[in-house]
């Protein structure tokens, strides 16, 4: 634990960014996975029970996330993206696999036919870069035609190819196709193109 | 499929959206020698998108169970206990008890017994000293250390004081050879080998031989590849009722399909 702080201090007095903390992790820092998992654990979790709408699972996604993140963090590249959306994928993959090894489409559609659970507070402590991210994201998936963000939705974390979502909402499969393209092509514009 | 086939399929490539056939048709277009109409670039557009969208979720809170839970997993198994002695490995009288669990009964058996107390003993000859072992193990592992967290994690394994190295004796006329870092309270083992590469049809599967008469083998995980080298972390869950034995079977891809071994290739006494 004194080991753990002070890499955190220490991280922290010498600004060392969160890619620095994913370099500690492959050097086999504790301290560094432990900085990683107060920065983006809350994250992660978010995204498994979104996905599974069970604690109990998402707990253990998050804790197999991190410790995959232990074993594989050498293998993060930065141009691929930042460290926290490297964590966010590997905790989704983690929670959809598990969503895929229940009955598939029909647990997916329970958990996501249903209202969205509803959102917690954000933390105190929540920085507020992270706000901004949120705020953006949320507005640019709102301005969305409502089939075209459902589509994307049951496909990003419902896990859900397209054909199953076909299936599942009784759409024609180029209907679903077209939807997801297009949904797609808009948040690129709205979340890449567009000022932050 | 073209280049512009390609790109309408991009968004539902980047949210793991597509079905098996097209996904696979779409990766080997993008693997296609050929020169792209932006099909790079339009994939790493939509993959950008699909990172971001998990951004619009609030962070949950929690519980402090969840960061112990990881401790525990990653770092307290070779902690936890002493180990009183690191003398000797009896490798040789203890594969003939494992061979006859792992085998089957009978006096079919005694040929095989023999065998993998000859093979075994070979092995500890070859291997020389624990500190010949120890050598060899930190050699492969050098090469691996950069990639693997796992192989890191077997170089701190066999620093700490009372770690030992055990050899796995070939079971069944297999070629391979593979080697093992104990913990001193055999919580955790590594298991290390250049010749147990998964295959596309093939994974090698590590088991646990818990004490006990009649105690049936514990499935322990999977291999997997390295730079250079193939790793095995054994289940701590498998090693928890202790271990007689470690062994690993070429089984078909994603292991077991019974929860037995299919085909036992490798195996190493822990001794009593």
């Amino acid at each position: 634990m004194v080991v753990q702080l002070l890499w955190i201090l220490l991280a922290a007095a010498a600004g060392a960014g969160v890619e620095e903390v994913i370099a500690g992790i492959a050097r086999g820092e504790r301290g560094a996975l432990r900085s990683a998992y107060d920065s983006f654990a809350g994250r992660a979790m978010a995204i498994a029970l979104r996905i599974l709408g069970s604690t109990e699972e998402a707990e253990e996604v998050v804790q197999d996330t991190f410790v995959e993140i232990w074993r594989r963090a050498a293998e993060y590249r930065p141009e691929r993206g930042t460290p926290g959306s490297w964590i966010a994928a590997m905790a989704r993959s983690r929670a959809i696999d598990r969503l895929r090894e229940r009955t598939r489409a029909e647990n997916t559609l329970r958990t996501l036919a249903a209202e969205p659970p509803r959102d917690p507070e954000p933390p105190p402590s929540e920085a507020a870069a992270r706000r901004q991210e949120r705020t953006r994201v949320r507005t640019a998936l709102a301005v969305l035609p409502d089939e075209q963000r459902r589509t994307v939705e049951l496909a990003y974390f419902g896990g859900l190819t397209q054909s199953e979502i076909a299936r599942a909402t009784g759409q024609a499969l180029g209907t679903v196709k077209t939807r997801i393209r297009l949904g797609m092509e808009k948040l690129a514009e709205a979340l890449l193109e567009a000022p932050p | 499929m073209t280049c512009s086939e390609f790109k309408e399929l991009t968004s539902a490539l980047a949210l793991d959206a597509l079905d098996p056939d097209d996904r696979a048709m779409a990766r080997a277009h993008l693997a296609e020698s050929i020169t792209h109409e932006g099909c790079p670039e339009a994939l790493a557009r939509a993959e950008a998108v699909a990172r971001l969208l998990s951004g619009a979720l609030i962070d949950t809170h929690l519980p402090k169970r969840v960061w112990r839970r990881i401790e525990t997993r990653l770092f307290d198994r070779a902690s936890r206990r002493r180990w009183a002695t690191a003398a000797g490995w009896a490798v040789a009288a203890a594969a003939c008890v494992t061979a006859v669990i792992l085998a089957g009964r009978g006096t079919r058996l005694r040929s095989e017994r023999d065998a993998a107390r000859a093979q075994a003993s070979a092995a500890q000859v070859r291997a020389g000293s624990s500190d010949d072992l120890a050598r060899q193990c930190a050699a492969q592992l050098e090469s691996a250390r950069k990639t693997s967290g796992l192989a890191r994690e077997a170089i701190a394994l066999l620093q700490q004081p009372g770690s030992r190295v055990v050899p796995f004796a070939p079971q069944g006329g297999f070629g391979g050879a593979a080697l093992a870092v104990v913990s001193p309270d055999r919580r955790r083992a590594i298991l290390l080998s250049a010749a147990l590469s998964p295959a596309p049809a093939r994974d090698y599967q590590l088991w646990v031989i818990p004490p006990g008469r009649g105690a049936a083998p514990v499935p322990a995980g999977l291999v997997e590849a390295a730079e250079g080298v193939a790793l095995g972390d054994f289940q701590a869950g498998a090693l928890a009722r202790g271990a007689l034995a470690l062994a690993v079977s070429a089984e078909p891809k994603g292991g077991s399909p019974t929860g037995s071994p299919t085909q036992v290739v490798l195996v190493a006494a822990l001794g009593g």
